[in-house]
C-alpha cells in the first residue's frame, strides 16, 4: 500500500463529490489518506489487527458523517479525531489488563532482527522495546494520543487542540505531563542502580501531585 | 540558580517541553541560559532527552509495503455491509462508446438474425404511429445507429442489459443520459420510414 500523494483534487473536492455520491471520489480519499490513519492507530493501539481494523473503522464513520463535514477545516483534521477518539475507546477498554510486564503472547509481534545484528544485541533490543512499550502502555490515552500526534505526525500544539477537542493550553499540559511520566517510568525501568544522579530539587510525578493543570477542555 | 529570571525548579519544569522544542521563544531562551551555566540541570536535560528518544525510536513510522493490500476493499466491504453502499457503484462514469460496444454489437446481430428469420410477431405488431407526445420524454446522449427492438427479439436482453422500453418502432437505439435507463425513442412516421429502410438493407422485411 503505497503512500498516494496528494495529486488531482484536493481533499475538499473529493469531499464534495463523495457528498454528491461519487464512490470513485471516496474511495480516492481513503486512498490518499488511509497509511496516515494506519500509522496512527499503530501507534496508539500497538496491535496492528487492531489498528487496521481501527482505521477502516475510522473511515466508515467518516462516510458515515460525511454530510455534516465542515469545509473551514482540513480532512486531516476530522481524520485524525476519528481515529483517535476511537484508538481512545479502544484503550479505555482494554486499560484494566495494562501491565508493566511484556507481555508473553506478543513474543514475536515485533521485527526486531536486524541484519548483521549478534544474538545478544538482538535480545538487548528487544528487551528495550519491550520496555519502552510497557512504559507507554501506562500512559493515559490522552496523553499517549498528544505525544503521537506530536513525535509521529509532528503536529503543532494548535491542530492537535482542534483534533482532540482540546484548548491549545491543555494540550501542552497533557504534552509537558505525558513526557514526564514516560520518562519517570522509564528511568524507573531502567533500574535503580543504573539511575543517574538526581537534581536535588528534581521531583517525579506523582498521581497526587498538584501540578498546575488547566481546565479540561 | 544563574539567571535571575528562573529557578532550578523552574527550569526543571519546563524541560519536557523544552526538549521537543515545545516552548514559547521567550521560554526557551530562558531555559537556554540557565542550563548554559547549571550542570544539575544539564544532567535533567540529558535523562529527558534520553527518555524522549527512547519514546520517539519506539514510534512505528514505516508504511506498509506495496504488496500491503489497502483498506479500501474492507471499507467498502463494511459500507455495503451496512446499506451505505448499493452495488454496482452508487455512481456510475457516464458510458461512453467503448462501454456500449457489446450492447451495439448484440443489436447490430438481433437486426441480422431479424433478416434470416421472420419473427411470428412481426405481422400483428407492425408499429403504427405512436402518439409520442404521450411518452416520457428520453434525453439523448449517444445514437447507436439503426436497430430492431432488442426487446421482441431477446428477454434475455431485456433482462441483462437493464434497458427500458417506453414504445417501440423500427427507429435507432439511443442511449439516454448518465445515470437514466436507455430507452427506445418514438418518432413520427416520416423519421420511422428512413428507418424502415435501413432495416431492409440489413435484411428485415
Amino acid at each position: 500500500m503505497a503512500e498516494i500523494p496528494a495529486q488531482g483534487p484536493g481533499d475538499h473536492e473529493l469531499i464534495r463529490a463523495a457528498q454528491a455520491g461519487s464512490e470513485a471520489a471516496f474511495e480516492a480519499l481513503v486512498r490518499r489518506h488511509e497509511n496516515r490513519a494506519l500509522r496512527v492507530a499503530r501507534n496508539l493501539v500497538s496491535n496492528p489487527e487492531d489498528a487496521r481494523d481501527l482505521a477502516q473503522e475510522a473511515f466508515i464513520r467518516v462516510f458515515k458523517s460525511l454530510e455534516r463535514f465542515d469545509f473551514r477545516h482540513e480532512f486531516t483534521t476530522w481524520l485524525y479525531r476519528i481515529v483517535t477518539n476511537l484508538a481512545i475507546d479502544t484503550l479505555r477498554k482494554r486499560r484494566p489488563q495494562v501491565s508493566t510486564a511484556a507481555p508473553e503472547d506478543e513474543e514475536g509481534e515485533w521485527e526486531l532482527a536486524v541484519d548483521g545484528e549478534l544474538p545478544s544485541e538482538g535480545l538487548e533490543r528487544e528487551e528495550t522495546v519491550s520496555q519502552v512499550r510497557a512504559c507507554i502502555d501506562r500512559l493515559a490515552p490522552h496523553f499517549r494520543t498528544v505525544m503521537v500526534l506530536r513525535e509521529l505526525e509532528g503536529l503543532p500544539c494548535t491542530e492537535i487542540a482542534r483534533i482532540v477537542g482540546a484548548t491549545h493550553v491543555t494540550v501542552r499540559w497533557r504534552l509537558h505531563r505525558g513526557r514526564k511520566l514516560f520518562q519517570d517510568e522509564w528511568s524507573r525501568m531502567q533500574g535503580a542502580g543504573a539511575k543517574p544522579r538526581q537534581h536535588p530539587e528534581a521531583r517525579s510525578v506523582r498521581p497526587s501531585e498538584t501540578t498546575s493543570r488547566p481546565e479540561e477542555g | 540558580m544563574t539567571d535571575e529570571s528562573l529557578t532550578c525548579p523552574d527550569v526543571l519544569e519546563k524541560i519536557p517541553l523544552y526538549v521537543g522544542d515545545d516552548l514559547e521563544d521567550l521560554d526557551r531562551a530562558d531555559v537556554g541560559l540557565h542550563l548554559s551555566d547549571c550542570a544539575s540541570c544539564r544532567r535533567e536535560l540529558e535523562e529527558a532527552r534520553k527518555a524522549r528518544a527512547a519514546f520517539v525510536g519506539h514510534l512505528d513510522r514505516s508504511l506498509e509495503g506495496p504488496s500491503s493490500p489497502s483498506l479500501w476493499p474492507a471499507v467498502r466491504q463494511g459500507l455495503l455491509e451496512e446499506g451505505l453502499l448499493s452495488e454496482p457503484r452508487s455512481v456510475r462514469p457516464s458510458p461512453g462508446p467503448r462501454r456500449l460496444l457489446p450492447l451495439a454489437a448484440a443489436a447490430v446481430l438481433l437486426v441480422a438474425l431479424g433478416g434470416v428469420w421472420d419473427w411470428p410477431w412481426q405481422a400483428e405488431d407492425q408499429p403504427g404511429i405512436v402518439d409520442s407526445s404521450a411518452l416520457p420524454a428520453v434525453t439523448v446522449a449517444e445514437d447507436l445507429g439503426p436497430v430492431r427492438d432488442p426487446f421482441r427479439a431477446s428477454p434475455l436482453l431485456r433482462e441483462s442489459s437493464g434497458l427500458r422500453r417506453v414504445g417501440w418502432s423500427d427507429t435507432r437505439l439511443l442511449d439516454a443520459a448518465p445515470g437514466a435507463s436507455s430507452e427506445w425513442r418514438l418518432v413520427p412516421e416520416a423519421e420511422v420510414r428512413p428507418a424502415l429502410q435501413v432495416n431492409q438493407l440489413a435484411g428485415y422485411r
